[in-house]
């Protein structure tokens, strides 16, 4: 499906109504974190739109849809360039290239590159951490932050999946 | 769903398998190390066998004052004045290698196994 990396007005106006949920996602688990049984953990219901739109609009025009959403969650949440907002960056690049390497690979799903994603943006966030607090001792928390990782990622994936699998049938039958 | 969907899966629960059993084989002295660290100095390093009482601890830092309580078990931060307050939820570490980060007000504590050395009588040349 991903074409060229020029972008269409039409590519454009879908993404930023993507981009728009996501936002609004982001808003609504961090709501929602006091529901979850380690502190700071998130559903990653955001990274499913990342997924949905790896999948429709290949890596390039990804890349550009992640760099507007870290930097508009900055300016509306964490505030630029602060601990959280350099962690949550961490964990979006790392995630960002494997996810991208992963969802052109035909022997993963999207619930595999769900997975991943949720494994890779732990493994940024705890990097970009040691780095700020000059210890490594934070890697304690990674077991935990994986072991939560797979029920998260398996559903943010499996619901990328559904969404995709449902548009793929809805453009047949038009 | 794909085989390598469940490969991941697999991978991923031995990866925290590991984890986990790296951290217990750490986790079985009983002579334990709270470190209080601020900006990466050592503020206060307290051996935890020798706390009586539970104890309070002010430490000054950039938007106010973090206030971290230790007795002879373990420690937790009772208050911070950062923004999201993940450090007050993670509630009080006990064990060897365990920790309580707050990254905002860059105050880490940790609790660690006292220098090898140190468990010794004497050491012979």
């Amino acid at each position: 499906m991903p074409s060229s990396n020029k972008i269409k007005l039409r590519e454009l106006t879908q993404m930023s109504i993507l981009l728009a949920g996501a936002i609004a996602l982001r808003l609504l688990e961090s709501s929602l974190s006091y529901l979850m049984p380690l502190p700071g953990a998130h559903l990653g219901l955001a990274n499913c739109i990342t997924i949905i739109v790896l999948y429709l609009y290949g890596p390039y025009k990804t890349l550009l849809f992640l760099v507007a959403r870290v930097l508009l969650v900055g300016l509306l949440f964490t505030g630029i360039l602060t601990p959280g907002f350099l962690i949550g960056l961490g964990g979006a690049s790392l995630s960002y290239c494997v996810m991208a390497k992963a969802s052109s690979s035909t022997l993963l799903s999207p619930v595999g590159v769900g997975l991943l994603g949720a494994f890779f943006h732990n493994v940024g966030q705890i990097l970009v951490a040691i780095v700020l607090m000059h210890t490594t001792a934070l890697f304690s928390y990674l077991p935990v932050l994986i072991l939560l990782g797979i029920p998260t990622g398996f559903f943010t994936g499996l619901l990328a999946k559904l969404f995709l699998d449902r548009l793929k049938t809805y453009w047949q039958n038009k | 769903m794909r085989k390598a969907d469940y490969l991941i899966v697999v991978i991923l629960l031995i990866i925290a398998a590991l984890g986990y059993g790296f951290l217990m084989l750490k986790n079985n002295s009983s002579h334990k190390i709270l470190i209080i660290k601020h900006d990466n100095s050592v503020v206060e390093r307290i051996a935890l066998k020798n706390v009586r009482t539970e104890t309070k601890l002010a430490i000054p830092v950039q938007d106010g004052t973090i206030i971290v309580r230790y007795d002879k078990n373990g420690a937790w931060v009772e208050s911070s004045p950062c923004p999201d307050k993940i450090c007050v939820h993670q509630g009080k570490i006990t064990k060897t290698s365990e920790t309580v980060a707050c990254v905002p007000e860059k105050i880490l504590l940790t609790i660690e196994e006292p220098e090898k050395e140190a468990e010794h009588d004497a050491i012979l040349k």
